[in-house]
């Protein structure tokens, strides 16, 4: 099958719905590697979230709001006003554990950018402990 | 198990082409964490349809009447004590403390605000193809092509969007029928649009806002379809319809006024 530089991201022809957790990051520090499946399906045990920072801002992917269907992220942080991201794991696992009777760690991968990125909103608080698990790159 | 690997600064240069189809590659029968569908809750005569909303504006129209938030939002009251509130109760050692915080959070989320938009969403027309200038419900945000561009988090009611694409339309119709069958077209997509705003001034009585024009095709309309609302605040977000924030039923009570809608079920 075809495939796209943005891999499951972009589903391309096929009507099976999978739906992706970011893993972790290649050595290169470049390179996300996902899950792709059906979510009831999934087995994984860690699970990441990806932030851009610009300017010591947080950014959120509006694509990942979208594709990843297991945080929600932009309602927690802008909407609901979550502001640790220690907080914000223990809510999202505490879902796992009720709704999937799963335990999921997650992660932050927090990615340094030179210019505004684009399809993005920026997060309006959010700090970070350091018992929390973050790749900045 | 599939695993793909996607490098960060090709999503960070991801153009508008690719955002759409990300955007609709995200249609999926589970909704995820911390968002709701049609799909996933009961809606019964317990919440507010659109023909009663429409016929609560005339009657402010014509009498001044308003009611109070409390009214309005005493079914979401229910709802968050049952599927947020009493479940933490119940499940104490499921980060008891982070889900007291969250229960909190959310309903002041939704209680705290001036208002809402309010959209309208119906499950009794099944979509067969994606149309230019139609809105759609799609995993809890409003889409809709409209003078070339794709408008996702679209309110009618402000001529805004929360982002939008520039596409082609061929371009959006031939991903859609690329990665949807036409049934899983018909479940992902509702047709939806806000139709109006409801307003909470200093002493919290609720004022209804319609844009006349479209209300007499709004009232021919299936008139069991429920409408949802997504709080003022929230207009940013591109999935604000996520939550899909309930509002209590009325009916003409024997003085001829509405009145809370009452029932022995549980919701």
């Amino acid at each position: 099958m075809e495939s796209s530089k943005l891999g499951n991201l972009i589903r391309i022809g096929s009507h099976e719905i999978l739906s992706c957790t970011l893993l972790g990051l290649n050595a290169d520090h470049d390179t996300m590697r996902f899950l792709d499946i059906n979510f009831r399906q999934a087995v994984e045990k860690v699970c990441g979230i990806l932030f851009y920072e610009y300017q010591n801002e947080l950014y959120y992917p509006i694509a990942m709001e979208f594709r990843l269907i297991d945080n929600n992220v932009l309602f927690l942080l802008n909407e609901l006003g979550i502001d640790s991201f220690y907080e914000l794991s223990q809510l999202l696992k505490s879902s796992f554990k009720r709704e999937e009777e799963r335990e999921v760690e997650f992660f932050a991968v927090i990615k340094k950018l030179d210019s505004l990125p684009k399809f993005s909103q920026k997060i309006e608080k959010l700090h970070f402990s350091t018992s929390d698990k973050v790749l900045r790159v | 198990m599939k695993y793909s690997e996607v490098k960060i600064s090709d999503l960070v240069d991801i153009d508008d082409l690719d955002m759409m189809k990300v955007i609709f590659s995200s249609g999926d029968y589970f909704p995820g964490f911390y968002r709701y569908t049609l799909g996933t809750q009961r809606v019964g005569d317990e919440s507010l349809s659109l023909n009663t909303l429409i016929w609560m504006y005339f009657e402010q129209k014509m009498t001044g009447k308003k009611l109070h938030k409390e009214y309005w939002l005493d079914l979401q009251h229910e709802i968050h004590d049952r599927d947020v509130a009493s479940e933490t109760a119940r499940n104490a050692r499921n980060f008891p403390s982070v889900r007291n915080k969250f229960s909190e959070k959310m309903m002041d989320w939704y209680f705290k605000g001036n208002g809402f938009d309010i959209a309208y969403q119906d499950i009794f027309s099944k979509v067969e193809c994606f149309e230019r200038d139609t809105t759609y419900y799609f995993m809890g945000s409003l889409i809709r092509y409209q003078n070339e561009k794709l408008h996702i988090g679209f309110n009618q009611f402000q001529s805004s969007s929360a982002l939008e694409l520039e596409v082609g339309f061929d371009k959006v119709q031939e991903y859609l029928n690329e990665i949807f069958s036409p049934k899983q077209l018909g479940d992902l997509f509702l047709y939806a649009d806000i139709v109006a705003q409801l307003k909470f001034g200093a002493d919290d009585l609720g004022e209804l806002i319609f844009n006349e024009d479209t209300l007499d095709a709004l009232l021919l309309k299936n008139s069991d379809i429920k409408v949802f609302g997504a709080p003022f605040h929230s207009q940013n977000l591109p999935m604000r319809f996520a939550k899909c924030i309930r509002f209590t039923n009325f009916k003409r009570g024997e003085s001829g006024e509405f009145e809370a809608w009452q029932s022995d079920q549980n919701w």
